[in-house]
């Protein structure tokens, strides 16, 4: 998948808009970044890519980059 | 991705051991400090609460599970004078904080005090301090006011939370469920 393509589904998640997520962006500092977006972010990596994401991968998520990474190729 | 299985059983239901382990999940540090009552709770202090929640048909406690590990507590007080229910919530473990933990106990307080108890309306008070959980009111639309209070002689911010079962209702089929249901199964265990 594009990182385009991860990015657009990344900004869904958030609710903002794609250019506001710079890959350094520390999702703490994102209001955006809360319960709902970690739930829905797991749902999308289960129907998106079929991964299962546990909490202590969430834990680790600190920038955009790392869920992106995550979202993986 | 398998579902979990969600269960909330009240006070009467519960065992001894899940009535003493309330008071210790109590008072953590993380949930104290977003609490109106910030002191330690003593065991003859939860003992005159448990009881008092036990004697009152109007109030409620519940042990909030998910594949049976408890993951929350919620305790209502309906008030006649203004026929709504006041609710308070906590999840049991720092482990649980922005991991979806939230949503589901928001989504499942809601199920059990419109559908199961039969509630018209919802109120609670949420600390400013606390914007963890406040973010996520917010983003579930809920209704928020902001009021100052005098509390032990300190001016607070609390936002006072407000629900309603007419828009509960409309919001069935809501983004909300959807997404609480690709991670719990539909059919919920709540022992009343």
């Amino acid at each position: 998948m594009s990182n385009e393509k991860k990015l657009e589904l990344l900004a869904d998640i958030l609710d903002v808009d794609i250019d506001e997520l710079v890959p350094e962006k520390r999702l703490s500092e994102m209001d955006e970044w809360d319960s709902v977006a970690v739930l829905s972010f797991i749902a999308m990596m289960d129907e998106e890519f079929g991964k299962e994401v546990r909490g202590a991968e969430i834990r680790k998520l600190v920038t955009i980059q790392d869920a992106l990474d995550v979202m993986g190729e | 991705m398998k579902k979990m299985k969600f269960k909330a059983v009240e006070l009467k239901y519960l065992d001894e051991v899940t009535i003493k382990n309330i008071r210790v999940w109590r008072n953590q540090k993380f949930i104290a400090d977003q609490m109106f009552t910030q002191h330690e709770i003593g065991e003859e202090e939860h003992q005159r609460w448990i009881d008092a929640v036990r004697k009152d048909e109007n109030r409620h406690l519940f042990v909030f599970y998910l594949d049976d590990q408890p993951f929350a507590v919620v305790q209502s007080r309906y008030d006649p004078q203004h026929d709504y229910v006041e609710t308070g919530d906590y999840l049991i473990s720092e482990e649980y904080q922005a991991m979806g933990y939230g949503t589901i106990l928001r989504y499942f307080i809601s199920q059990i005090m419109f559908d199961y108890l039969g509630y018209e309306a919802t109120y609670g008070e949420v600390l400013g301090t606390n914007q963890r959980s406040l973010k996520n009111l917010k983003k579930i639309n809920a209704s928020l006011k902001k009021v100052n209070r005098d509390i032990d002689g300190k001016s607070r911010e609390i936002y006072i939370l407000l629900g309603d079962k007419k828009k509960w209702e409309e919001e069935q089929n809501s983004k909300l469920q959807c997404l609480v249901y690709k991670f719990v199964e539909k059919e919920a265990e709540i022992i009343l």
